[in-house]
This record gives C-alpha cells, sequence and structure tokens, in this order.
C-alpha cells in the first residue's frame, strides 16, 4: 500500500508540532516550578489523608497544578498555528474552562476558607420546629438541592475548602452542555451522528445532547481521580493521546491531529518531570482539562463510544471510586483496601513505580485495542 | 449439675473479641463508643460496631497506611494502637454480633429481621440496611423489639439492659447472658459478657469483659446477688455498682 505524500505530509506536520510542544513545554517548566513553589501552591496534608501513608509523606510541599504546562502549551501552540472554528475552538475552549474549575479547586484547597453545608436531618428539624414560616417554606422549597448537595459530598475526596462536589458536578454540566449545544445547533447535522464501532454511523439526533455531557463529565472527574500517583495520569495520557493522533492521522482529520500531537508533546515534557520523584503534580487544573480535552476529542473524531478504551485505566480508576463508595454507604463495607485502584495495590505492597508502570501497561493495551476496533 | 450456652458460633465470636488476632498476639478488643458524626460514610468498625473480622481488617489497614509491621510489635503496642486509632467495640455492637451469630446457629436467620428500627420510612429502611450501626440499647429495650424475663427464667441469649446510669443518670448499657449453670433446673450461676470501661480501668485497659453471678438467693432481685468481675466482688465490680445505681435494670429476651 502507498502512502500518498499529502497523508505523510500531515504526519509530519503533526510530529514537527509535537515535538515544538515538547520544546516549548521545556522552555516554560523551570519558570513555572519557581512561580508554584513562590506562591505556596504544594500539596497540603491538611486535607490528603494519603500523605499520612509510609511512602508519601515525601508528596508533602510538592507543587500542584504543574498540569498548567501542559494546558498553556497546548492553549498556546494551537492558538499559534491551529486556531479553526470547526474543529479546535471548542475542543481548547472546553479544555480552558475546565481547567479554570480545576485551577480555582486547587487555589482555594489552599488558601480559601472552609464551607459547611447542613446535614439533612437539621434541614427536616428546621422544617418541623422553626419560628418563621416563610423560612420553613424555604426550606422545604430548597430540600432537594440540599439533598443534591449533601449526596454529592458522598463522591468527593475531601470537602470543606476548595470547590465542593456539588458545584463541580454542576460547572462539569454546563461545560458539557456548551459542547453539546455547539455542536447541535451550530455544527451541521452529521454531527449529530455517533459511529457504532464495526457498523455504521447512526443518527442519534436530540440524544446527542445527554450523551455528550455525560461522556465529558465522566472522562473529567475519572482523569481527576487517576492523579494520585507519580506519573500515573500524565503517562497514561500521554499514551492516549500520541494513538489519537495516529488515529486523527489516519481519519483524516488534520486539526485534531496536530492537537493531539501537541498535546502528546507537552505531555512528554510533564511525565519527565512528574515520574518519582515528581518535581510537581498535574492537580485539578490539569487533570480536568485533559479529562475534557479526551473526551471532546473522541466525540469530534467520531469515536465517542470507544472513549472507554482510549481513557481506559482512568475508568477503571472512577469505577473504583463508584464501587467503593457503593458499598461503603450501601452495604457497609469496603470492596478495596482503599479506592482508588492504585492505592489498593499500593497498600497490597506494590511499589507506587510497579503500579504506575503497570497502569500504564494495561491502558496502552486497551488504547490499541480501541484503535483496532476504530480502524476495524 | 448442667448449664447451658450460647452456640459454639456465638462463643467463637465472643472467643475472637477476647482473642483478635493480630499480628503474632491475641488482643482484648478495647471498648470504644465512637459517635458517627463527623464521620463520613463512617464503616461499622470505625463506630464501635465492627465484628471481629472487620476490626481485625481495619488494623491491618491502618498498619499498611503507617507502614507499621504488626508481627512486630508487641501486645502492648498493638493494643495502644487499637485504642488510640479508636478502635474498639461498645456494648450493643458486641452483644447484636454474638447474639446475630447464635440466632443462625439456631436457623432463626439475621437478628434484624426482629428489630423493628425507629425514625421514619427513609430512616428504617436505612436502618435495614446498616442494623449494627443503628442498634443501640433503647432499640433492644423497646417493647417491641423484646420482652421482659424474669431472673429465673433467663436463658443464654437474653440480655440487661441498664438505662440511667453514671454520674448524670444518661448512659444506657447492656450484658449478655452468655452461659447458665442449673441445678435440678434451680438457677445456680449466670455467666455473662460485655463491653465496657470501668473507672479505674486505664486509657488502654479497658475491653470486652465476662462475668458471673451467683445466684445466692434465688427468691430475691438480682442485684441482691453475688456478681463476679476480674475477681472483684460487691462494691469492688464496678459492672454491678453500675447495675445497682441504674435508675432501671431489666433482663429482657428478643421477640421472636
Amino acid at each position: 500500500m502507498i502512502i500518498d505524500n499529502s497523508t505523510i505530509e500531515l504526519l509530519r506536520t503533526a510530529i514537527i508540532y509535537g515535538l515544538l510542544s515538547c520544546l516549548l513545554a521545556f522552555v516554560l517548566s523551570p519558570i513555572l516550578i519557581k512561580l508554584l513553589y513562590k506562591f505556596k501552591i504544594t500539596r497540603q496534608a491538611e486535607f490528603d489523608d494519603t500523605l499520612l501513608m509510609v511512602g508519601r509523606k515525601n508528596k508533602a510541599g510538592v507543587p500542584i497544578m504543574g498540569g498548567l504546562l501542559v494546558i498553556i502549551t497546548v492553549t498556546v501552540m494551537t492558538y499559534l498555528f491551529n486556531w479553526e472554528r470547526g474543529f479546535t475552538w471548542m475542543p481548547i475552549l472546553l479544555m480552558l474552562f475546565s481547567s479554570t474549575l480545576g485551577g480555582l479547586d486547587d487555589i482555594l484547597n489552599i488558601y480559601g476558607q472552609k464551607r459547611r453545608s447542613r446535614q439533612i436531618k437539621h434541614i427536616l428539624r428546621l422544617i418541623q420546629v422553626h419560628k418563621n414560616l416563610k423560612t420553613r417554606i424555604w426550606l422545604i422549597i430548597t430540600l432537594p438541592w440540599a439533598i443534591f448537595k449533601r449526596g454529592a459530598l458522598w463522591l468527593g475526596s475531601h470537602p470543606g475548602k476548595g470547590i465542593h462536589v456539588h458545584e463541580k458536578l454542576i460547572l462539569q454540566f454546563f461545560a458539557g452542555a456548551i459542547a453539546s449545544w455547539w455542536i447541535y445547533f451550530k455544527l451541521a447535522e452529521h454531527w449529530q451522528d455517533i459511529h457504532i464501532p464495526l457498523d455504521g454511523f447512526v443518527n442519534i439526533g436530540f440524544w446527542i445532547i445527554p450523551l455528550i455531557i455525560i461522556f465529558i463529565m465522566a472522562t473529567a472527574n475519572a482523569v481527576n481521580v487517576a492523579d494520585g500517583m507519580d506519573g500515573l495520569a500524565g503517562g497514561s495520557l500521554l499514551i492516549t493521546f500520541s494513538a489519537l493522533t495516529i488515529l486523527a492521522w489516519i481519519l483524516g482529520y488534520q486539526s485534531i491531529a496536530i492537537l493531539n500531537a501537541v498535546t502528546a508533546g507537552s505531555l512528554l515534557t510533564y511525565t519527565y518531570f512528574n515520574i518519582k520523584p515528581a518535581r510537581f503534580q498535574m492537580g485539578d487544573v490539569g487533570s480536568l482539562g485533559l479529562g475534557t480535552l479526551l473526551a471532546i476529542n473522541t466525540i469530534v473524531i467520531d469515536q465517542m463510544l470507544l472513549l472507554p478504551f482510549f481513557g481506559f485505566i482512568f475508568f477503571v480508576e472512577l469505577g473504583s471510586v463508584v464501587i467503593q463508595v457503593f458499598s461503603r454507604h450501601i452495604l457497609g463495607r469496603r470492596i478495596f483496601k482503599m479506592a482508588p485502584l492504585h492505592h489498593h495495590f499500593e497498600l497490597s505492597g506494590w511499589s507506587e513505580e510497579k503500579t504506575v508502570m503497570r497502569f500504564w501497561i494495561i491502558h496502552a493495551f486497551f488504547v490499541f485495542f480501541g484503535i483496532l476496533i476504530a480502524l476495524t | 449439675m448442667n448449664n447451658l450456652s450460647l452456640s459454639h458460633s456465638a462463643l467463637h465470636i465472643l472467643n475472637s473479641y477476647k482473642h483478635l488476632p493480630i499480628g503474632t498476639h491475641k488482643i482484648l478488643c478495647p471498648y470504644f463508643n465512637n459517635k458517627s458524626a463527623g464521620l463520613r460514610s463512617a464503616l461499622p468498625v470505625l463506630v464501635g460496631k465492627g465484628s471481629p473480622k472487620e476490626i481485625v481488617e481495619e488494623v491491618e489497614i491502618i498498619s499498611l497506611k503507617r507502614g507499621l509491621n504488626l508481627n512486630e510489635l508487641d501486645e502492648k503496642k498493638i493494643r495502644h494502637l487499637l485504642v488510640d486509632q479508636k478502635i474498639g467495640i461498645d456494648c450493643s455492637g458486641f452483644l447484636y454480633h454474638i447474639l446475630n451469630e447464635e440466632f443462625k446457629a439456631k436457623k432463626l436467620g439475621s437478628l434484624r429481621k426482629y428489630l423493628n428500627f425507629q425514625g421514619g420510612p427513609m430512616r428504617r429502611l436505612l436502618a435495614r440496611l446498616h442494623p449494627v450501626k443503628n442498634t443501640n440499647v433503647t432499640l433492644l429495650a423497646d417493647e417491641r423489639n423484646s420482652i421482659s424475663i424474669k431472673m429465673k427464667d433467663i436463658q443464654p441469649g437474653d440480655f440487661f439492659v441498664i438505662i440511667g446510669s453514671g454520674k448524670e443518670d444518661d448512659r444506657e448499657h447492656t450484658i449478655l447472658t452468655t452461659k447458665i449453670d442449673l441445678e435440678d433446673n434451680n438457677l445456680l450461676k449466670i455467666h455473662y459478657a460485655h463491653s465496657l470501661k470501668w473507672n479505674s480501668d486505664t486509657i488502654y485497659s479497658h475491653g470486652v469483659r465476662v462475668g458471673v453471678i451467683d445466684i445466692v438467693k434465688p427468691d430475691e432481685n438480682i442485684l441482691n446477688q453475688i456478681w463476679t468481675e476480674n475477681n472483684k466482688t460487691g462494691v469492688d465490680n464496678e459492672t454491678y455498682i453500675k447495675a445497682k445505681s441504674a435508675k432501671s435494670l431489666d433482663i429482657r429476651r428478643i421477640r421472636i
């Protein structure tokens, strides 16, 4: 089979931009590290119980928000060389929206004030006994909201400071809603088609909206949950975006191939600094932003249903948290020694390096399996 | 003389609390009454309601997180670890797990089937999902859940309910009957077990305890018998003093 020159040229272009992105990130990294230390944007033992674990004590004081390196590099490179209304506006803008949310959370966790919400039983009691009728009526009207807020607490790891889980969910929903509005109302009708692997395209019309929202919310949180060990999220994302570069190239999505290559390039630099012992960690600014970018990426190249493969290890980690929370609340016992899953293996005797590298390998397997299905 | 006792499996649970297999030692389970407020999605073991197996697993997880080798710690250090990490069992949790096993041994099913939990529909549903966390002395003493028994009719599995003890008369406690000694159908001794902290206990010396009540005056009140625990009787036996000074002391049996 002979590949024509224009196709080779696209791949060459993507690789060049990827390497440029890597170099740009290397230039930016010492500046970022310095700024993070200067403003003490570092991991705090106050809200991170995992730092009490032996072998993780040295992570206290490590700068977080290292994901800014990737976010900034990808944004700058895309804006300068790959800014296209049809394909790259939406992914970058959504990535920035999610990153801002994550960044706010990172900063508020350090500098913010503790906030608490009332327990449901207190609210119910106030409804019964409060002297003011208007207040009681207001409490009844807002009771579903209060239940949602307290229910969302189950999913959070350290409530108190920072953006609360229910606020994050709402903002992520908003991000997904923007993406789905853009795709459904602003782009051509074929964007409402989804590709069923091994079959073909199916137009799902309006249902594309909730599907996009769910995928974006799930993926952003999945990457966020997996970012708990040096090199885990960074290395896994590097594998994913490298593979998506190849896939986008094969499927003919030029702008997306370049976007993915740029992301992979900056992730290469990020992972260089993030492997153990990490010089910085991703933080929510990176994990939420890149998770969103991953989700929207697969949507744009019509491979949304293969997202569980391209983000395999992230969804496994998210699944382990859901299972553990469900088990604790409903069954009253643990399934894993600790969730997310990487902590379970750590407590089972695996070293951090072994856990991360094995997770990379398993993730790579499923990513390439996803590529195989996409190309079949 | 003959005796009646709890089933082997129920006694096994009791012995497990007395001899928790942690590291290379057998450790007495401490008494601890944790409040669940402030503990998000608290597992039973974290609020003083864990089974022996759950307590041992929790200690293992704590040791993994802290990088401690339990096999290298002596008995004293392990006990300190349990107490410092607030791992222990309270009186109603202790009773629940043993009685639950007893019910299963008698093919009666789970104990929770026989308990009517308090509160609204949602509360009762949650209590059904987490029965041990929602079991307390008040619930056990509720007329819907148990009936009052005369001393002469006491059987293994019956329990004492002590209400209104302590300095401010606000304490509740429960003690489980594990065995009775009979002669010609006359009650001679009542063997009991419970989880309690005596005032004379140190911060690390409390926990599951066993005692015996010698029935010397069969026609009189249970408080007029001889209570012996830790080789202490009479006013030296704080369990007896607790029972004697309570507003009410009753012997009860779960309604079946």
